[in-house]
């Protein structure tokens, strides 16, 4: 069937032509800084379409980007002071080999992977999300090829949890857990099948779409409209995932279940009886989507893996690449990101083709394709277009995208040194109330997965915890201990300066200068009652803690921020206006996109 | 018949209102600047009020009933059966109907209530069924479709509102799918308080609020005019909607404390019914779709005391909200209905409860155009299977689209360029439809 054919794939070349990376590069993966052959289609293609590129963004600019792209979160006030200082000519290729080295990088590549392959929500019950997100993470840490990691992904086995309290399982940050999970031998990646223990089909269809780029679940009941694709090609795949079996280990009320994922010769006889589909496909030979013959019992999963990871199967690193591309360009060559189908043609062909042909290459180095792309002239391009995507205008320029809110939530704390504040009597205690946070954002910020970002797409929800949440406020309160304290012993001009430095990644221009100065000066007498929790706060609490004035032990219902660190110690106008002027930028447009 | 907007005013009702605020949020909404709310959808192609069939109910209050309660321990009993377990079924105010001997309110109510005993799917798992109870649409890995309360606020949004038009109480309902997030409905965690984070953590002295608004106000009109991107445009204009709601006496719809207590009491000390009481607030001032959310339905062990437990928190609920409206002239405008994903099977199994069983379940509606005192669809004598008049999950939301004059063929694009209807061609339930 013509998979491969129906693609028309660039010629392969030879590898010691140029390619998307300067040659001399492609041992260590660094990109150099020659003009390399992806740099050149694009200016090809400009050129052929009368497209003026965007000038190509400042330092200041290339580090907030890279660092929202690649880590997750803003840079720091000391790491843009560090990078501006720095000297060299390929500071901006040091930087990237240097983010993509962090243990911050691996977390934020995990988080990406979690919500691709189990959704944004915890829709099952069985699935421990923690477990895998930190198998992923050990996975990225190591910089595991990416053809590597897929396998292991789709052909795991063992047992998926250590089980006990539901509630600990999420905190996926827990170095401690993470040990238990080593000791008792738990395999995280097998929380991606048990998402689909009882649909063979989904699980086909999920990892078409992750690894392939390819959404063939509309043949799960009829050929499919406008493609090949046949409902018996998708049925064959679907056919593997049911050499597999669920065991239950442990099922205790109300905790984390675990279970024994293993490959077996035929789904359970239960599962048979219960669904005419799974006694369907477990009489079917399992076949990859070109039909190729797998094997055919327990070793299913596995030769179905090696297909689709191989060379020969174009979609994998074309998928991948798309994706990639997508994440940090804001729109994929093809879009919808995960809909490749031959029919939905890429803006840019030959730049995929160049991209994916060198993924290949490079052993589908992830760290070679994040470089890459980060050294690539397209994506230096300064926002322009008024607003439209990037893609429409073949990435001659950016476009502005919200941060995730993940990525919002650690920027929040960069900016703020909130962490400090919150480390007041409990140090542990920051982390914890991190992830409650983080789990707030993401109930109020949930990530729209479907979006492609071209209009805003903001919620009351998220207005109303921008302007008046627990964590703006203890972020911009000026008290002892806190960032404001320290920062307000400069004069005015360098205390604006570095407030912006800190949440919009540059310095103000004179006439906002002239705008704080004034707003630092505008007359305002204290706040109204000095107590926090007090009636100002429009909160009613039935039943349930009621928020203490020690924020020693009380616990206010936002978030876990305790009521102590919402307390302003702000004495005068200045300081006032400081904490004022703080929160104007951290609720800016400017701070909040990726621009 | 159109709704009219001066509904809800009679001398009746208004000297019945809770207190002055809901009235004077009323006027002023009435008489209010109506541009706050043209941004409510960022789809330039939102519907168009006028099309579509005509609107019997104003709003939507949907009582989600989570987990799959048993038909046969609520509105469908089989007394005399051997699955019947230990309640006796109860005469109710419909003649020849009986349900549960727990739901001695909504017994009371029944001359007000289309029941659907014919409803069933072939969605097991509760996931899946309870996206399909929200959307009408079986779960598709390719397509996150809306739900009808996502639809309602794209066709139907209600104009002058200060507040959401789309509000989940209890949570977490289900969202505007590829719509988009403004179509997800505003989740009120703790329902009978107020929103979380409608005024600030530490009050700011109002001439600081204004001074501190000035300054976002020109950062964001400099950034707006330096990138010329309308995304900057849109968030500035959600954060006016924010100020707006945050200002709005309508807010206090969200508060149970304004009502009386012994109201309180009628509909119940708990979330749900709260959360009832709320729902009756929000339509009063003209919120089109409410959700309120009963969870521990799933009665895998220990059915019948559980479920005489949840019973007991949506009988004097349901019966106090669908009594509530009527004393306000309300329910003629309000949908009410009460649904789960599935219901539960006739077997009793080891731990004495009833497992998913989405062969056959019951689904009841009240108001908004809805025919009263009728029941229809039948299972057989044991509740297994639908013997009569069976109706689908997407013909129940089909139903409840058209009578709030949402077109079920209304047509939307997916993101993958596929068209899809409102329902998975659902169909209204003509014998509900009353004239």
């Amino acid at each position: 069937m013509g998979f491969a054919v129906a693609l028309g794939c660039a010629g392969t070349g030879s590898s010691n032509a140029p390619g998307a990376s300067s040659s001399s590069s492609s041992v260590d993966g660094s990109p150099s800084r020659e003009p390399s052959q992806l740099d050149a289609l694009f200016d090809e293609a400009w050129r052929a379409d009368k497209l003026v590129a965007s000038p190509e963004i400042d330092d200041a600019t290339y580090l907030r980007r890279v660092s929202i792209d690649l880590i997750g979160r803003i840079p720091s006030f000391e790491e843009l002071k560090a990078f501006e200082a720095d000297p060299g000519s390929d500071k901006r290729a040091r930087i990237v080999e240097k983010l993509l080295d962090t243990p911050e990088h691996a977390r934020h590549l995990a988080r990406l992977w979690e919500v691709t392959l189990l959704g944004p929500e915890v829709k099952s019950r069985l699935v421990d999300r923690g477990a895998l997100r930190r198998w992923l993470e050990s996975k990225f840490a190591v910089d595991t090829r990416w053809d590597v990691l897929a396998r292991e992904l789709v052909t795991a086995e063992g047992k998926s949890s250590v089980g006990g309290a539901r509630k600990g399982a999420y905190l996926a940050d827990d170095p401690d857990r993470a040990k238990e999970e080593r000791d008792a031998g738990v395999n995280g990646a097998t929380n991606y099948a048990l998402r689909f223990a009882k649909s063979p089909e989904d699980m086909a269809g999920k990892t078409a779409r992750a690894f392939m780029g390819v959404q063939i679940q509309c043949a799960q009941c009829h050929d499919h409209k406008s493609e090949e694709w046949k409902q018996t090609d998708f049925r064959g795949m679907a056919a593997t995932f049911t050499r597999m079996r669920f065991a239950p280990v442990d099922r205790s009320q109300g905790e984390m279940p675990v279970f024994e994922i293993e490959s077996a010769s035929r789904p359970p006889r239960r599962l048979v009886n219960k669904d005419e589909t799974v006694a369907l496909l477990a009489d079917l030979a399992p076949r990859a989507l070109d039909g190729t013959q797998l094997a055919q019992d327990e070793g299913a999963r596995r030769s179905l893996a090696t297909w689709m990871t191989s060379v020969d199967n174009a979609w994998f690193s074309r998928a991948m690449v798309n994706r990639v591309w997508g994440e940090l360009m804001g729109e994929g060559f093809v879009d919808p990101i995960d809909d490749m189908r031959p029919s939905n043609t890429p803006v840019l062909p030959a730049a995929l083709d160049l991209l994916a042909h060198d993924f290949e290459s490079h052993g589908y180095d992830l760290d070679w394709l994040y470089a890459t792309i980060c050294a690539s002239k397209a994506y230096g391009r300064a926002l322009g277009g008024n607003g439209q995507g990037s893609r429409a205008a073949l990435f001659s320029h950016a476009a502005l995208r919200p941060m995730t809110s993940d990525a919002l939530l650690d920027s929040v704390f960069v900016a703020s040194d909130v962490t400090s504040t919150l480390e007041d009597r409990a140090p542990q205690r920051a982390e914890q109330i991190k992830t409650l946070l983080r789990r707030k954002m993401s109930f109020v910020f949930e990530d729209d997965v479907e979006s492609n970002g071209a209009a805003y797409d903001g919620t009351l929800q998220q207005a109303l915890f921008s302007m008046n949440g627990a964590l703006s406020t203890a972020a911009t309160t000026y008290r002892e201990g806190a960032l404001l304290e320290s920062l307000l012993e400069a004069e005015d001009d360098e205390a604006i300066a570095e407030l912006y430095l800190r949440t919009l990644g540059r310095p103000p221009r004179p006439e906002e200068v002239v705008r704080a100065k004034a707003l630092l000066s505008a007359p305002s007498g204290p706040d109204p009652a000095a107590e926090p929790g007090g009636p100002q706060q429009g909160r009613k609490k039935k039943g349930g803690k009621r928020p203490g004035g020690g924020g020693r032990k009380a616990i206010a219902a936002d978030g876990g921020i305790p009521a102590g660190a919402l307390r302003s110690e702000a004495n005068s106008a200045r300081e006032r206006g400081f904490e004022d002027l703080f929160w104007a930028l951290l609720n800016s447009s400017e701070f909040y996109f990726r621009r | 018949m159109h709704f009219s907007s001066s509904k809800g005013l009679t001398r009746r009702n208004v000297l019945s209102l809770g207190g002055a605020g809901i009235l004077s949020a009323l006027f002023s909404q009435l008489s209010s600047n109506e541009a706050a709310a043209d941004d409510s959808s960022p789809n330039p192609a939102a519907g168009d009020p006028a099309a579509g069939p005509v609107a019997r109910a104003r709003s939507c209050i949907m009582l989600w009933m989570n987990g799959g309660p048993s038909h046969l321990d609520t509105f469908d009993p089989k007394p005399g059966s051997k699955v019947a377990g230990p309640f006796k079924a109860i005469a109710t105010r419909s003649s020849g109907v009986s349900i549960c001997e727990h739901l001695p309110g909504v017994a009371e109510k029944m001359n007000r209530i289309a029941l659907l005993r014919g409803v069933s799917s072939k969605e097991g798992n509760h996931q899946r069924a309870q996206e399909m109870g929200h959307t009408g649409h079986v779960p598709n890995p390719t397509v996150q479709a809306p739900s009808i309360g996502a639809w309602v606020l794209k066709k139907r949004p209600a104009s002058g509102l200060e507040i959401p038009s789309f509000v989940s109480l209890g949570g977490p309902s289900a969202g505007g799918g590829f719509f988009g997030n403004p179509f997800d409905p505003f989740v009120v965690q703790r329902p009978g308080e107020r929103p979380d984070d409608l005024a600030p953590a530490r009050a700011v002295g109002p001439g600081r609020e204004q001074a501190r608004r000035a300054f976002l106000a020109a950062l964001e009109s400099d950034f707006a005019s330096s990138t010329r991107d309308a995304k900057v445009g849109a968030r500035t204009a959600l954060y006016a909607r924010a100020r707006t709601m945050m200002g709005s006496r309508s807010v206090e719809a969200f508060d149970v404390m304004q009502e009386t207590e012994s109201l309180r009491t009628k509909y119940g000390d708990n979330e749900f019914g709260r959360g009832c009481l709320v729902a009756r607030r929000l339509v009063e001032i003209g919120v089109p779709f409410v959700e309120v959310t009963l969870d521990g339905w799933d009665t895998h062990k220990d059915n019948f005391e559980r479920t005489k437990g949840r019973m007991g928190i949506l009988d004097p609920a349901l019966a106090s909200l669908l009594g509530d409206l009527e004393e306000r002239a309300l329910l003629d405008s309000t949908m009410v209905v009460c649904m789960g994903e599935f219901g539960r099977s006739p077997r009793i199994n080891g731990n004495e409860g009833r497992d998913h069983h989405p062969g056959a379940f019951s689904v009841a509606m009240a108001g908004g155009g809805v025919r009263g005192g009728i029941v229809h669809g039948q299972t057989d004598a044991e509740g297994a299977s639908v013997v009569n008049d069976g109706v689908s999950v997407p013909d129940v939301i089909a139903t409840i689209a058209q009578l709030m004059g949402v077109d079920p063929r209304s047509e939307a694009i997916t993101p993958a360029g596929r068209p899809i209807q409102v329902t998975q061609q659902g169909k209204p339930i003509a014998a509900v439809i009353g004239s």
